[in-house]
C-alpha cells in the first residue's frame, strides 16, 4: 500500500497562490514536491514552516529541514 | 498603439503567457467564466484606433476586453474604457482563472489529481490535489 500525498492550493482573487502540504508529507518530501511547482509559477514571496517540517520522513528515516509552505504571486 | 488603455503585466512575474500551453490554459479559464472569446480579432481602442487583438473577450456585460501578447512574454489587456469597474473585475477574474489552471497543470504534470474544489466567501479558490506513491 502506497502513501497518499495531498497538497492544498489556495488562489485568492488577486492571483496570489498559497501551496500547503497536506496529508502524507514529512521531512524533505514536501520540499521536493512543492518548491518545483512554486518555481514554475513564479518567485516565491513567503515561506512558512509547519509542524511537519520537523517530522521524520517515512522513506529516508532522517530529519530534514525544508520549508513546508510556499506562497507565490502569479498574477 | 497608445499606452493609455493598456494594463501592464504584473512586475512580480508569472503573468499570463500566450505561448505554448498558455493559450490553452487561458481559454479554459475563459470557458469556465462563460466569457465568449475569439482569436485573432481587431477592436477599437480608447482612441478609436483599430488594433490587432490576439484574444478578444466579451464579459457578461458585453464589454470587450482585448488580450495581446507583449514583448516581455506576458500579455497586455486592452480596454475601451479603463475606468469600467466591471471590465477591470473581469480582468481580475481572468487572471485568477488562468492562475488556477496553470497551478493545476503543473501539479497534474507531477502526477496529482484534483479531488476537491471550493470557492471561498472572499472569492478565493481552495483546491485539494493528491497522488499515491
Amino acid at each position: 500500500m502506497g502513501i497518499k500525498y495531498q497538497i492544498i492550493v489556495e488562489i485568492n482573487p488577486d492571483g496570489e497562490v498559497v501551496l500547503t502540504s497536506g496529508k502524507g508529507f514529512k521531512g524533505a518530501k514536501c520540499y521536493e514536491e512543492i518548491v518545483p511547482v512554486a518555481k514554475a509559477l513564479g518567485d516565491a514571496q513567503e515561506v512558512k514552516r509547519l509542524p511537519e517540517y520537523y517530522e521524520v520522513d517515512e522513506k529516508s528515516k532522517q530529519k530534514h529541514k525544508y520549508k513546508k509552505k510556499v506562497t507565490t504571486k502569479t498574477k | 498603439m497608445s499606452t493609455c488603455h493598456r494594463i501592464p503585466p504584473d512586475p512580480t512575474g508569472g503573468a499570463i503567457q500566450l505561448a505554448g500551453i498558455g493559450i490553452s490554459l487561458l481559454c479554459q479559464g475563459l470557458h469556465e467564466l462563460n466569457f465568449q472569446y475569439e482569436k485573432n480579432q481587431q477592436m477599437n481602442d480608447c482612441e478609436g484606433k483599430l488594433v490587432h487583438i490576439d484574444i478578444l473577450v466579451q464579459n457578461l456585460q458585453g464589454e470587450r476586453i482585448g488580450i495581446v501578447a507583449n514583448k516581455d512574454g506576458g500579455v497586455d489587456f486592452i480596454l475601451k474604457d479603463l475606468k469600467s469597474a466591471t471590465a477591470l473585475e473581469a480582468i481580475k477574474q481572468i487572471q485568477q482563472r488562468y492562475t488556477k489552471f496553470k497551478v493545476l497543470h503543473e501539479l497534474e504534470r507531477r502526477g496529482y489529481k484534483q479531488i476537491k474544489q471550493e470557492k471561498l466567501p472572499d472569492g478565493s479558490f481552495r483546491i485539494v490535489v493528491e497522488k499515491w506513491e
